[in-house]
């Protein structure tokens, strides 16, 4: 159970952090709204 | 809501071991905005009968806009709610233009809105915003021709349905929403489109839509 929990929370991360680096690679983001760029993400693409 | 994220992210910090949860956050909260930019879309365009129509164009939009960038609404909900209300009224302008099946009008049409779209993205693409400045001129030039061949790819599948399909309801459907999602990022992207985002988002703030 803990093993599948912990691909679960693996996964999510993997889509979330793919996701985060498109929309920082990009210009703008997907829909209308931009979120704050962190600075990780801000330094990685400048 | 985002409290909520705050939370969400560290929870998968602490279970995944990755220590940048401002990274996490943030790759929640364009998660959290597209699904329920595209969810609540969907389903009022489903009750409105202009589904495909707004899902289309606000597809198109959004694939030029990743690359060229576009004006912003100040908040995740405000963004939702004026994405939405413009995406509608695209879907149901796209619906009227599919009735008619009069192919010198969608060449022209076409054209019209090619071309603006065209120098909009040269003239105004990779636009800086105040929450994300893009600092690097090769990384912008970059994205600029990623979103150059990302409209000439809409324009290709324009040209090839108004050429072997134009008489199918479903292609002229097609067609007609991805030029009026052209037509709205060329819009968005140049001043008067910022202008014009700004005042919407002013209202909703008197509206209380936080």
């Amino acid at each position: 159970m803990k093993k599948i929990k912990c691909l679960v929370f693996m996964g999510m991360l993997t889509v979330i952090t793919l996701l985060a680096n498109i929309t920082a690679a990009g210009a703008c983001s997907m829909y209308h709204y931009q979120p704050e760029l962190p600075d990780a993400l801000a330094k990685k693409y400048d | 809501m985002s409290n909520l994220i705050h939370n969400f992210a560290h929870r998968i910090s602490r279970e995944t071991g990755y220590k940048d949860t401002g990274i996490i956050s943030f790759g929640l909260q364009s998660l959290f905005s597209l699904i329920s930019g595209y969810a609540v879309l969907g389903l009022l365009s489903f009750i409105l009968k202009v589904f495909p129509h707004a899902i289309i164009a606000a597809f198109v939009s959004s694939s030029l806009r990743v690359f060229s960038g576009g004006s912003h609404a100040s908040s995740s909900l405000r963004c939702t709610v004026y994405g939405t209300v413009m995406f509608l009224a695209l879907g149901g302008i796209a619906a009227a233009l599919a009735a008619f099946n009069s192919i010198f009008l969608f060449v022209t049409l076409t054209i019209l809105i090619a071309l603006p779209a065209m120098v909009a993205i040269f003239k105004y693409g990779y636009a800086t915003t105040h929450k994300k400045p893009l600092n690097s001129y090769a990384h912008g030039r970059k994205l600029r021709t990623i979103a150059i061949t990302v409209l000439f790819a809409w324009l290709i599948t324009i040209a090839y349905l108004l050429y072997y399909h134009f008489f199918s309801l479903s292609s002229r459907v097609f067609i007609a929403s991805i030029l009026t999602g052209i037509a709205w990022h060329t819009f968005c992207l140049t001043p008067l489109g910022h202008k014009v985002n700004e005042v919407a988002d002013k209202k909703l703030q008197k509206l209380r839509v936080s």
